[in-house]
């Protein structure tokens, strides 16, 4: 089966799920933030979402939970919706079972967390000391005294851990999988005195690859980072032969559409954020032609509106930066599509010949496998 | 372009307005539900239909094989009396030329093709997902590089001329050197292009036309996708392709002045008809469309047109004289001078020949084996024609058989061929289906007759790549085993009473024959389950005359198309192996088909005493299990298979294990007699008599060789005086630790347990 991957309008929030050619999903962050007591509330229903993936793959448990970063639009609901494997467990409950849960080294080392992030950072380390079902983004070094203060046998564990410029163990191009994922961030950067400073160590950044037939395509899924760490990781891949782990088909913007992921100015009226070269390589040189480009986020404010005004993303002069780049991209945003009167779930699929949206012509018996009809 | 021609389509209406309700219905259903894929933009009414302009995301890859867009802008034509498809055309100016496009008048949009069905059939169950559905899976195909196929429908919008072209396709190849005619066929209004050769002895009745066929190189092909008006516009689109098409026609012209009356006077009577062969390339796969193009003018006038000729009076006393002549040392003028002549798209049909006809049948090769077909009756008939049908083989056909009224019930000919030799009428009857010169030919005599045709069928024979033996004959069948040609051995014969079919197929290099797998199959027909009712049921018995021999059975039709079906695919796949096979169809009484199938064992073959007997692979194994089990004692029972009294043949195919009330012991073997009758009885029955009782045989211990020992020989006295009643010799065999020795009377021979060898000795 061809893999397809798949985003969901949450207003300014991600979710984006894998459904890989052996049917295995990995969803990368969870943010069910869509408040069910509105009417009005544009954003989806993520919950029902994933169990509807989960039915369409044939899969009762997701493989891969991978929480890029704790914060609330990246895990609001996790405890809802998944099964948590250091809280009881009630009959009757119908949460979904993760396989592995991924998260950066923040989420174990990071204090005075509340609500679903305390609940990630709870089930990350029982898993550690379980010795199974997670794998933490990190330096492994850089957790030794963390791990040994809490009594976890740095030794017995340190498998779990993944260190940039690394792939993820357990997903090969070779495999039923046909996917791998490259890790660019949390990463350390060596001293000349020989000491690391550890770098961006609260998001994980990856390009996976998904391979049909005899074409590689490209995902970057760029988190929450900012110009300057994504600077670092463009630089860091550069200097280690590794600029084609920045190429991409499709990526996900990273925070939102917000300028500060291309440079420091926002840019005023019209204009377009100006990228710092390293960003400005990596948005335009490492594209390929035809690519897509998803801002996870609302609508891209129309000129002159509040929201314009506003300092939170999407910024529309970050928006006009990508549209305007040309070489027939397609910018898509996820409460814009397919209107912004009534956005939707839309996805991609990694066919032989690259990136191609996944379409069809609604009908009747599609619409009826989706939902139960109901009488009174 | 586009611009224009949506303006003279009619003015933008809302969705109201729009006269055809289908337009009305799809508008609201991508409004509903189809935002994801499409937004509709624009909406117009024209005088005959209704359009919906939308902008479609066609969820092209990244790589498509044609330039696609993401989103392309198209306009579905709706006609407002529902009287046909909606066309689907694309809006953009610049959209890539690719398959599945019609072929369109030049000011109209260019349409993609997204149904092949005719419309009547296809409104059945259409519906706006349906379209929007068939439209991206176009644009998917397109994407893919995956609309391969030449042919290119003409679009309704397009007035055509409604004549069908018939073509062979030798006339495509070799048309600069043949002339060629094309004259009125069917009810008058199609057209069929022939060659000198292919004129029938009372000449060409009517009008003939003048075909010229024109083939684009293939490097310099582009799909054509609107059709020209005018014999101007084809000249400058085969001008563009490096082609000169007024000097094509000059020499045309020039050309057909020499050529035999029905051709020249074309020039005159008819019209001009240029065949276009067009080579698609698309990755791997190569096509050629080929289209024709019927002009308003006959060849003569266009050359006047074009200065080469000029028009000369005619003459009532000279009625072979053209009204036009050739202008000396004039050369054509250019290509504007063409644009009077107006031009109407034809469809053009090449023949069915047997390329088409293999085509046709799924195969890809185009196999033109010789193929001796023995016995032109029910089977031969049936398997001819499906195999001919899918381009197979050219046939020698041999039966001195002349079709009787009866066989009209199970033969592909009828009552008008009665009287005629089978041979012949089935003969004539494959020629008629393809458009070949060599299908097949006849010898109307007995295959083995020592007369008139002897050396006809031996020639034949020697020359043939397959011989099939359809006679149902086992007379005809082992003469054409021991015939010395080389070529391999098929035989294929209904069960009496017509609800089995049989193939047999020797192996490629024939070292198991007919004879072997005639025996192989009549000893499944005694031992396996399914084929309890081979032979064992009585057909109906039917005198078709008032001579007593002259019976038929009644077998209905039906069963004979089916199983002759079967029997002919069963013999194109068996001789696609180098292995000999023996393959049974049945037919349950619920009309499900069974099969049973084995592959084709080598016997064992010694001559003694001037007989030769084969002993089957299958009986040597269980002749040495059942000396293994009953080991120290002695053991044994009786023996069965085919004679061939006339060719001094046994064929050894069943050990039957010793009786219950047999006395065993490690020094000698009585066999008893329990059973031995019911045993031999079934046998006979299910074999029609075929398999029968041909003698003894016991087991030796170990370190006791196989030779009679003189309790043996007692033994072979009884079985001469026995067997001997029949004119056959009484069989003994003894098997041993390391051979199995074959007796009878004072002969023996042994062979070896390892497969390797046989050997004969004289006692």
């Amino acid at each position: 089966m061809t893999a397809t991957i798949t985003f969901h309008p949450l207003g300014n929030a991600d979710c984006t799920i894998f459904d890989l050619a052996d049917h295995r999903l990995v969803v990368f962050d969870f943010a069910d933030v869509r408040n069910s007591e509105d009417e009005d509330d544009q954003r989806c229903d993520l919950d029902a979402e994933l169990k509807s993936a989960l039915r369409r793959a044939g899969q009762d448990s997701v493989a891969v939970l991978c929480v890029t970063h704790l914060d609330d639009d990246h895990c609001h609901g996790i405890g809802d919706t998944f099964r948590l494997d250091h809280r009881t467990t009630f009959p009757g409950e119908s949460r979904v079972s993760i396989g592995e849960l991924w998260v950066p080294a923040a989420a174990i080392l990071e204090t005075n967390l509340t609500g679903d992030a305390a609940l990630v950072q709870r089930e990350a380390m029982h898993r550690l000391r379980q010795g199974h079902g997670v794998r933490v983004f990190s330096r492994p070094e850089r957790l030794r005294p963390h791990l040994m203060a809490r009594a976890i046998n740095f030794d017995a564990v340190a498998h779990l851990f993944v260190d940039a410029g690394t792939c993820v163990p357990g997903f090969e191009l070779a495999g039923p999988e046909r996917c791998e994922f490259f890790i660019h961030s949390p990463f350390a950067s060596k001293q000349e005195d020989g000491t690391y400073i550890d770098r961006n160590e609260n998001s994980i950044v990856l390009q996976a690859v998904l391979r049909e037939g005899t074409r590689d395509s490209r995902v970057l899924l760029a988190s929450d980072v900012t110009h300057e760490a994504l600077a670092d990781i463009v630089r860091t891949s550069e200097y280690y032969g590794n600029a084609h782990r920045l190429e991409w088909d499709l990526i996900k913007l990273p925070h939102h559409c917000s300028y500060l992921s291309i440079g420091p100015e926002r840019g005023t009226g019209d204009a377009a954020t100006v990228p710092i070269p390293e960003t400005k390589r990596l948005f335009e040189d490492y594209r390929a032609d035809n690519a897509v480009i998803v801002s996870t986020s609302w609508s891209i404010p129309k000129a002159g509106t509040a929201a314009d005004r506003d300092k939170q993303p999407p910024h529309r002069q970050a928006a006009n930066y990508h549209r305007r780049l040309g070489r027939d991209a397609a910018f898509r945003v996820t409460m814009e599509q397919p209107s912004t009167a009534q956005p939707k779930p839309f996805g991609y699929k990694a066919t032989a010949a690259g990136i191609a949206a996944v379409l069809a012509a609604p009908n009747a018996a599609a619409q009826t496998a989706r939902s139960n009809p109901r009488a009174g | 372009m586009i611009d224009a021609w949506l303006d003279r389509f009619g003015t933008k209406v809302a969705v109201e307005a729009l006269r055809a309700a289908e337009a009305q219905t799809f508008v609201r259903y991508m409004e509903r539900y189809g935002g994801a894929v499409g937004i509709v933009r624009d909406m117009r009414d024209g005088e005959r239909s209704s359009l919906v302009v939308l902008d479609l995301h066609t969820g092209r890859p990244q790589d498509s094989a044609v330039g696609i867009k993401a989103v392309e802008r198209i306009g579905v034509e709706f006609s407002h009396d529902a009287a046909g498809m909606p066309m689907v055309r694309s809006l953009r100016a610049d959209f890539p030329v690719t398959g599945h496009q019609h072929l369109s008048l030049p000011d109209r949009p260019p349409a993609i093709c997204i149904d092949e069905r005719p419309w009547n059939e296809a409104r059945l169950t259409w519906g706006p997902p349906e379209l929007l559905g068939r439209v991206l899976n176009w644009f998917r195909r397109a994407a893919a590089g995956e609309l391969h196929d030449a042919a290119q429908p003409v679009d309704p919008n397009l007035i055509t001329s409604g004549v069908r072209a018939l073509v062979p396709r030798r006339l495509l190849d070799q048309s600069a050197s043949e002339p060629l005619i094309a004259v009125r066929k069917g009810d008058g209004s199609d057209l069929e292009i022939m060659g000198v050769e292919d004129i029938p002895e009372g000449g060409v009745m009517g009008a003939a036309y003048s075909p010229l066929v024109v083939s684009v190189p293939p490097e310099a092909m582009t799909r054509m996708r609107f059709a020209p008006c005018t014999l101007a516009e084809l000249a400058s689109y085969l001008a563009d392709r490096g082609i000169d098409l007024p000097a094509l026609l000059a020499v045309a012209f020039i050309g057909a002045l020499d050529t035999p009356p029905p051709f020249r006077k074309a020039l005159d009577d008819g019209r001009l008809l240029v065949v276009l062969q067009m080579p698609v390339t698309s990755g791997a796969s190569a096509n050629t469309q080929t289209i024709a193009f019927l002009a308003s003018h006959s060849l003569g006038q266009v050359a006047i047109n074009l200065g080469v000729a000029h028009p000369c009076d005619s003459d009532v006393n000279e009625p072979e004289r053209l009204n036009v002549a050739r202008a000396i040392g004039a050369t054509p003028g250019d290509a504007s001078m063409l644009s009077e002549t107006a031009l109407l798209p034809c469809d053009v049909h090449v023949t069915m020949d047997r390329i088409a006809a293999a085509r046709y049948a799924g195969t890809d090769t185009n196999d033109a084996r010789r193929a001796v077909l023995i016995g032109a009756g029910a089977i031969g008939s049936h398997l001819a024609t499906c195999l001919a049908r899918e381009g197979r083989y050219r046939w020698t056909i041999i039966d001195p058989d002349v079709f009787l009224p009866h066989n009209a019930a199970r033969h592909v000919a009828g009552h008008g061929a009665t009287f005629h030799r089978k041979a012949d009428v089935l003969a004539t009857y494959l020629t008629d289906i393809l458009d070949e010169h060599d299908v097949a030919t006849t010898i109307p005599h007995d295959v083995s007759t020592a007369d008139m045709g002897r050396d006809a069928i031996d020639a034949a024979l020697h020359g043939a790549d397959l011989v099939i033996d359809a006679t149902a004959s086992l007379a005809a069948a082992r003469f054409l085993n021991d015939h010395p040609s080389s070529a391999r051995r098929v035989s294929a014969f209904f069960n009496p009473v017509g609800t089995a079919v049989v193939v047999l197929a020797e192996t490629e290099n024939r070292d198991v024959t007919l004879r072997d797998l005639e025996a192989q199959f009549l000893q499944d027909a005694a031992v396996v389950p399914a084929m309890e009712d081979h032979y064992s049921i009585e057909p109906e018995r039917i005198a078709y005359s008032g001579s007593c021999g002259a019976i038929t059975s009644a077998i209905p039709q039906s069963h004979v198309m089916v199983l002759s079906g079967l029997a002919a695919t069963g013999i194109v796949r068996a001789v696609e192996r180098s292995s000999g096979s023996i393959r049974v169809w049945f037919m349950t009484s619920n009309g499900a088909i069974g099969c049973h199938e084995r592959d084709a064992s080598t016997p064992d073959t010694v001559n003694i005493g001037g007989w030769t007997v084969s002993l089957d692979a299958g009986v040597r194994t269980s002749l040495t299990a059942m000396r293994d089990r009953a080991l120290p004692e002695e053991t044994g029972g009786v023996l069965t298979g085919t004679v061939d009294i006339p060719a001094r043949r046994l064929h050894i195919l069943h050990a039957a294990p010793a009786p219950i009330d047999s006395e065993q012991s490690p020094n000698g073997f009585v066999r008893g007699t329990a059973g031995v009758g019911a045993h031999l009885d079934r046998i006979r029955d299910r074999t029609m008599g075929q398999v029968r009782y041909l003698g003894e045989w016991h087991s030796h211990p170990d370190g006791i060789d196989t030779r009679p020992s003189p309790v043996d020989l007692e033994q072979l006295d009884w079985l001469s005086a026995t067997l001997g009643m029949e004119a056959l010799p009484g069989l003994m065999a003894i098997v041993g630790e390391d051979a199995v020795t074959v007796a009878f009377g004072p002969h023996r021979a042994s062979i070896p347990l390892e497969p390797e060898a046989c050997h004969g000795e004289a006692a």
